[in-house]
């Protein structure tokens, strides 16, 4: 009988390793790149096929992410010392689960970590998943790019590992706000309308008052715009009118009677415009979408039924605008320093 | 009446629901100590004793009343959701089981090796989902046992043929997502492996050992092929698991025993305790 063979597949896997970055161009180096993944990354998986000569520090959830922070030990990372130039955040960790969003609030709230330049990363952004894109772009200082798991978005991502490298090496801070070439830029949409007279973020303007969070609660709940709108108003009053006056005027009262036309009426055209933006705010680039469907007298079939256009709005995002923690983002608005150069 | 619907919806603490049969009690007593001095005559003690009797009685009956609802409405929760997963498993199965069944019969057909690897994982993993719709889980595949029978539900002949078996098992729910991947990935690919040259025993084995930050889990797949062994490729599949393992700071070998049989043995730290099963889940098929 021939003699038993072990081979011992890891050795070979290490020696790989070392070659591939031994092998990286004059000037190149590999970086530690943090990765928030619920799933290992495989043979044909993006990471080992676009990032081959970078050190993954891979993480599955937001609480292993907190765990890190705090500098427990993790068994799945490889050995200490960590230096994260990088952050790759998978959109979805799992059903039930904290998803990157959250991840990313928890980076931009530690000291070590606020500055450090993050891709979400993600297979498509469809149905709400625009608007959490939205959110990220606040959370992340009013931009961030996006990154497919395709191989049309790997490249770049390597391209920008790469100059993050080189920027760290010239001790500069990297601008967060700042686009990648190739990849989706979604940024933080501005609100220039209604009784504003600054813009504000979207997302502070959606989630400003009590009665809007209430207002998407029920909607998240029922799905149904006029016990929502009812709802809104009966636990906060008369909402935005009459708060300076104890009787309201005749013609406040009238309005009054229709709930549901008034709370419409509050969004303004907001429900308009995000139609008219086709509801990928990413493709729009900033706050021109929402003055443009506000003054454009070209679009008359939206002017007369915004009741009609909010319960699209609020069916499609309300489950998104009712989660607890996006409620409590305008409270705790998360802004990185501003860019300088290092001391 | 209200309080009692809702620590039957809402049970609360077990010393809530054993109090509240003492309620209607108490109440009853309380009322008849009230009322028998008042009460000189025959007829008014009688008065004051039925009384509190039959708010006691009544009370209890209300509870009575409630669970028994209460168990009605959820025994129909039950079936109802039940028949909503076998809708949802008969509309995969016939949209997308068997077009994925079909495929998969034909994979010889895609040249690149690694699409031809990730058409096989996809259609393994609809045969997941499938299988897990079929049997109300809310979750992906997570043991080997559960990713075993995805395989044979697309290969019922492996089972009998090449005497594929579980040995040794985790709890599915204790395992962590990437746990999962990686027994998803390595089960799949060693079995099929296996399956294409002909093994006559196939033997899976997940294990864990408990560290002092989680626990090492361990994967060891014995394959009876006949065969030894050749020059691990790095394009190879097994080197592709290698790779897989070693991302997560784990290793993997291969034993030749020389005659005929190997072990595959992969190990990666978890950051979970997985219990052990206790014994190996019943194949349930969803061929039909």
């Amino acid at each position: 009988m021939p003699d038993p063979v072990n081979i011992d597949l890891t050795a070979r896997v290490a020696a790989e390793e070392r070659a591939r970055r031994a092998d990286l161009a004059p000037g190149e180096r590999g970086i530690d790149i943090l990765v928030i993944d619920d799933q290992p990354d495989h043979e044909a998986g993006w990471f080992a096929r676009h990032l081959p000569s970078h050190r993954r520090l891979s993480l599955e959830s937001v609480t292993e992410l907190e765990r890190f922070l705090a500098g427990k030990r993790l068994p799945n990372l490889p050995q200490p010392p960590y230096r994260p130039e990088l952050a790759i955040l998978d959109l979805s960790l799992g059903a039930g689960q904290r998803d990157g969003l959250q991840a990313l609030h928890i980076l931009r709230c530690g000291p070590a970590t606020r500055d450090l330049p993050a891709i979400l990363n993600t297979n498509g952004l469809e149905d709400h998943r625009d608007l959490l894109a939205v959110l990220a772009a606040q959370l992340n200082g009013g931009a961030i790019p996006v990154a497919r798991k395709t191989s049309t978005d790997g490249p770049s991502v390597r391209d920008h590992a790469r100059r993050i490298a080189h920027a760290n090496d010239a001790d500069l801070s990297w601008p967060l706000a700042k686009a990648v070439p190739g990849l989706l830029h979604v940024q933080e949409v501005f609100w220039h309308g209604g009784d504003k007279a600054t813009p504000v973020s979207l997302l502070a303007y959606l989630l400003d008052l009590p009665w809007k969070r209430t207002y998407w609660k029920e909607m998240a709940r029922h799905r149904n715009h006029q016990d929502a709108a009812f709802e809104a108003r009966k636990r906060h009053g008369t909402l935005a009118l009459s708060t300076d006056r104890e009787i309201p005027e005749p013609g406040e009262r009238k309005t009054a009677q229709n709930h549901a036309r008034f709370v419409a009426n509050q969004f303004g055209p907001l429900a308009v415009a995000w139609d008219l933006a086709g509801g990928h705010l990413h493709r729009l680039g900033g706050g021109l979408s929402l003055i443009a469907a506000q003054q454009e007298e070209g679009f008359p079939e939206f002017s007369g039924n915004r009741s009609a256009h909010l319960v699209a709005f609020a069916t499609r995002y309300g489950p998104v605008l009712a989660d607890p923690f996006v409620q409590s983002l305008p409270d705790h608005p998360v802004r990185p320093r501003p860019q300088r150069l290092r001391p | 009446m209200s309080a009692h619907v809702v620590w039957e919806l809402e049970p609360g603490p077990r010393w809530m629901r054993r109090v509240r049969l003492f309620i209607g009690p108490i109440a009853a007593v309380v009322v008849s100590a009230l009322l028998w001095p008042a009460s000189p005559t025959t007829p008014a003690r009688f008065v004051a004793v039925a009384g509190p009797a039959m708010v006691m009685a009544g009370s209890w009956r209300l509870i009575a009343q409630i669970a028994s609802q209460v168990k009605r409405f959820d025994e129909a929760r039950e079936q109802t959701t039940e028949l909503a997963h076998r809708i949802d498993s008969r509309l995969v199965h016939s949209t997308l089981k068997n077009p994925s069944r079909a495929i998969i019969d034909e994979l010889a057909l895609i040249p690149d090796p690694d699409l031809r690897e990730g058409v096989r994982r996809l259609c393994y993993g609809i045969g997941g989902f499938a299988q897990s719709l079929a049997l109300g889980r809310t979750r992906d595949l997570r043991s080997a046992e559960e990713v075993l029978q995805a395989l044979l539900s697309y290969n019922p002949d492996w089972s009998a043929r090449y005497g594929a078996s579980v040995t040794h098992d985790l709890e599915p729910e204790d395992l962590t997502h990437r746990d999962a991947g990686i027994v998803f990935m390595a089960v799949s690919d060693l079995v099929t492996n296996a399956a294409l040259r002909s093994a006559t025993q196939l033997e899976i084995a997940l294990t864990s050992a408990p560290t002092a930050d989680g626990s090492m889990v361990k994967l060891r797949v014995l394959c009876r092929c006949g065969a030894r062994i050749g020059e691990v490729v790095p394009t190879s599949s097994l080197m592709g698991l290698a790779r897989l393992v070693h991302a997560e700071n784990g290793t993997m070998t291969i034993d030749d025993a020389g005659d005929g049989s190997h072990v595959f043995q992969l190990t990666w730290p978890s950051s979970s305790r997985p219990r052990t099963r206790a014994a190996a889940a019943p194949k349930e098929s969803i061929n039909a």
